[in-house]
């Protein structure tokens, strides 16, 4: 996918996103995209967009990926991180703790699956830099109704909302 | 013989004329004889030689080509009769039919002339389509390019070329084929799939700039001949009407790819009977003999045969047996050895697969992505059983990924890119998995994995080990091969989408 197809379907999501209605009464609104001028700077390669679920999955330029999947509601992205955490490695992972996150396993350095809100993310770094990403990641995420420049999406600039 | 009665005879065969003097004068021996071919191509066969013969006289002929209204085209040099087909101005004519006239005076003074009739056309073929006949002997099958996203059409040309000649004028071969595997290239031919023991068909179409019978010359039958193929139809050339050939053989006797060169020969009956070879044209090709139309349960475009995977995949396994274990088995071999893939061994983690919706059998497979190695080269079994399954079912070999559940230890193995026996894949005291995948046959009963080889001795959890690959192993057994300890149970047997 190009760049700027890549912008357009972080736009879609965001977009899509945005008109979720709230699940339950989360304290903190939904992540709602990642508006791809934060991707620079992350040591990510071009993501692949799913052609049938919001996931993304980018190579990492020092060897491993990055997979974050979107759900619509939070609940559903527990039932996401449950199962991504037996399935995403055929190793089988431990609980963690990593700031910012409601859920982990893995080591926190080479393997991280995580949840925070309606998202969960698998990171695999051959150079250990799992939980560095996470946390450049959990920075980059746009939240649910907070205004971010966002790309051109048909000719017309466009934003979270 | 005497000289006089060789040159009647000569005369009489070659069907021209012989001048034998009146009464009144003494006889003059002067014999003048010309044949030529009853057509060439000179662009792609080059120039003609035309036989001139003069007996019994002291001049030089003059040899002359004539058009069909007589004006001269060229004057040749009877020392050096040929005729490259232009004009006097370097031209190539046009096709049609032409006289060649030798004229020599004798010693008497009589002027002896022969003349004889030399066609010029110009042949070759144009477009090239891949029939199918419904599987009666053709079953021609789909290919889809991944990167264009779209399927091949069975009804454009598998080879064209957008004039007969190049920029200098010389003739032209159809195109090579593409060595671009994700999307169709302009100027080069395209690859066809058929299944293995199909005798392909294929229609040719002259090129617009072709002139041959019926465009004036109706006496001269031009046929079309390939060596390993049949003409079914379209032979003598006819304008309009496209040539149909089969292949005398099958592709193969199993799976494989098909590469030829085929030589398209366009010839013409000479009046003694014999043959005269106008030129040859190459046509090359590239055939997949697959085992048959993809086996993807899921009716989707992009589930046919992508050349992007069947053709490296059949060059690998090429003569495997036409059948769907022994095709699976030498695709195991061919990823475990030849793919420069190596296990995760610090996690398992699956670079290229992710499940849907929180399922095992609702694998998502990013294909295009692998073949690129996008994320790498470093996968686990998920990856690998995503990539035999594909690659089986893209050849025609029914087939499915399976789960083993949940969270065993393991006997030795060895490893997708590993070098040694293990029981312990991710280091010391990490001696299980939490779950397994592998593939199986639509029956679940044999299994396929490319991911681990197997200890192939007795006591597969001790050492020596000796390497077993898991190519249609009872399910069961390999169960008993692999899980040291622990409730391991297939499941979910599926084949998941890919993009």
């Amino acid at each position: 996918m190009s760049a700027q197809n890549f912008s357009r379907a972080a736009a879609l999501v965001l977009l899509l996103a945005s008109g979720l209605v709230w699940a339950g009464e989360p304290e903190l609104p939904l992540w709602a995209g990642l508006p791809t001028e934060r991707l620079a700077g992350l040591g990510l390669g071009e993501p692949t967009a799913s052609e049938l679920d919001p996931v993304f999955t980018a190579p990492l330029l020092d060897g491993g990926f990055v997979r974050w999947m979107w759900s619509p509601s939070v609940t559903e992205a527990e039932a996401a991180f449950k199962f991504q955490s037996v399935a995403a490695a055929s190793r089988k992972q431990a609980p963690t703790t990593v700031p910012g996150y409601d859920e982990a396993v893995g080591d926190g350095a080479q393997l991280l699956v995580l949840r925070s809100r309606n998202l969960v993310l698998v990171i695999r770094s051959h150079t250990g830099r799992a939980g560095e990403i996470a946390a450049s990641l959990l920075a980059a995420f746009a939240p649910e109704g907070v205004t971010t420049p966002g790309p051109v999406l048909g000719g017309t600039p466009t934003q979270t909302r | 013989m005497s000289p006089l009665l060789l040159a009647l005879l000569l005369a009489c065969e070659r069907g021209g004329s012989i001048e034998l003097g009146d009464s009144d004068t003494p006889p003059d021996r002067g014999v003048l004889t010309l044949s030529a071919p009853p057509a060439f191509d000179p662009v792609l066969g080059g120039a003609v030689t035309v036989d001139v013969l003069a007996e019994g006289v002291t001049a030089t002929p003059t040899l002359e080509v004539h058009d069909a209204a007589g004006a001269l085209v060229r004057t040749l040099d009877v020392a050096d009769p040929r005729w490259d087909g232009r004009d006097a101005a370097g031209l190539y004519v046009p096709g049609g039919v032409y006289t060649v006239r030798a004229s020599v005076v004798t010693p008497n003074g009589k002027t002896l002339t022969e003349t004889a009739p030399l066609g010029v056309v110009r042949v070759g073929f144009g477009a090239v389509w891949a029939e199918d006949d419904g599987g009666t002997t053709a079953e021609r099958l789909d290919l889809y390019w991944h990167g264009a996203k779209l399927t091949q059409d069975w009804t454009a040309p598998i080879s064209q070329l957008d004039g007969l000649e190049d920029a200098e004028g010389l003739a032209r071969d159809l195109p090579d084929v593409t060595t671009e595997l994700s999307a169709p290239t302009a100027g080069a031919a395209e690859p066809v799939a058929y299944t293995w023991d199909s005798r392909p068909v294929l229609t040719l179409s002259v090129g617009a700039s072709a002139s041959f019978p019926d465009d004036g010359l109706d006496e001269i039958d031009v046929r079309v001949k390939a060596e390993g193929w049949t003409v079914l139809a379209g032979s003598p050339l006819r304008p309009g009407e496209p040539v149909t050939i089969q292949r005398d053989l099958p592709l193969g006797e199993g799976v494989g790819l098909v590469e030829e060169e085929l030589k398209l020969t366009f010839v013409v009956d000479r009046d003694d009977g014999l043959e005269r070879a106008l030129g040859t044209q190459t046509l090359p090709l590239r055939f997949y003999a697959l085992l048959g139309a993809d086996t993807f349960v899921e009716t989707k475009e992009n589930h046919s045969a992508w050349p992007a995977a069947v053709e490296p995949a059949l060059r690998a396994i090429d003569g495997a047996a036409p059948d769907h274990d022994a095709v699976v088995s030498a695709l195991v071999t061919w990823i475990f050895d030849e793919h420069g893939l190596s296990y995760d061994t610090q996690y398992g983690a699956s670079a290229y697969v992710y499940y849907r919706n929180y399922r095992w059998d609702q694998a998502q497979f990013d294909f295009t992505g692998f073949l690129k190695r996008k994320n790498g080269s470093v996968v686990n079994c998920t990856d690998s059983a995503a990539i035999l399954m594909t690659y089986a079912n893209m050849l025609g070999a029914e087939h499915y990924y399976s789960i083993i559940l949940q969270d065993f230890t393991l006997n030795y193995l060895l490893a997708i890119g590993g070098d040694e026996f293990v029981s312990c894949p991710f280091g010391s005291g990490i001696c299980g998995f939490s779950y397994h995948a592998v593939t199986v046959d639509s029956e679940g009963e044999a299994v396929w994995d490319a991911t681990l080889a197997l200890d192939g001795d007795e006591d597969p959890g001790s050492t020596p080990n000796s390497v077993l690959y898991v190519q249609a192993i009872e399910a069961e057994e390999y169960l008993d091969r692999l899980v040291r300890s622990g409730r391991a149970t297939y499941g979910y047997d599926a084949q998941g989408t890919i993009q």
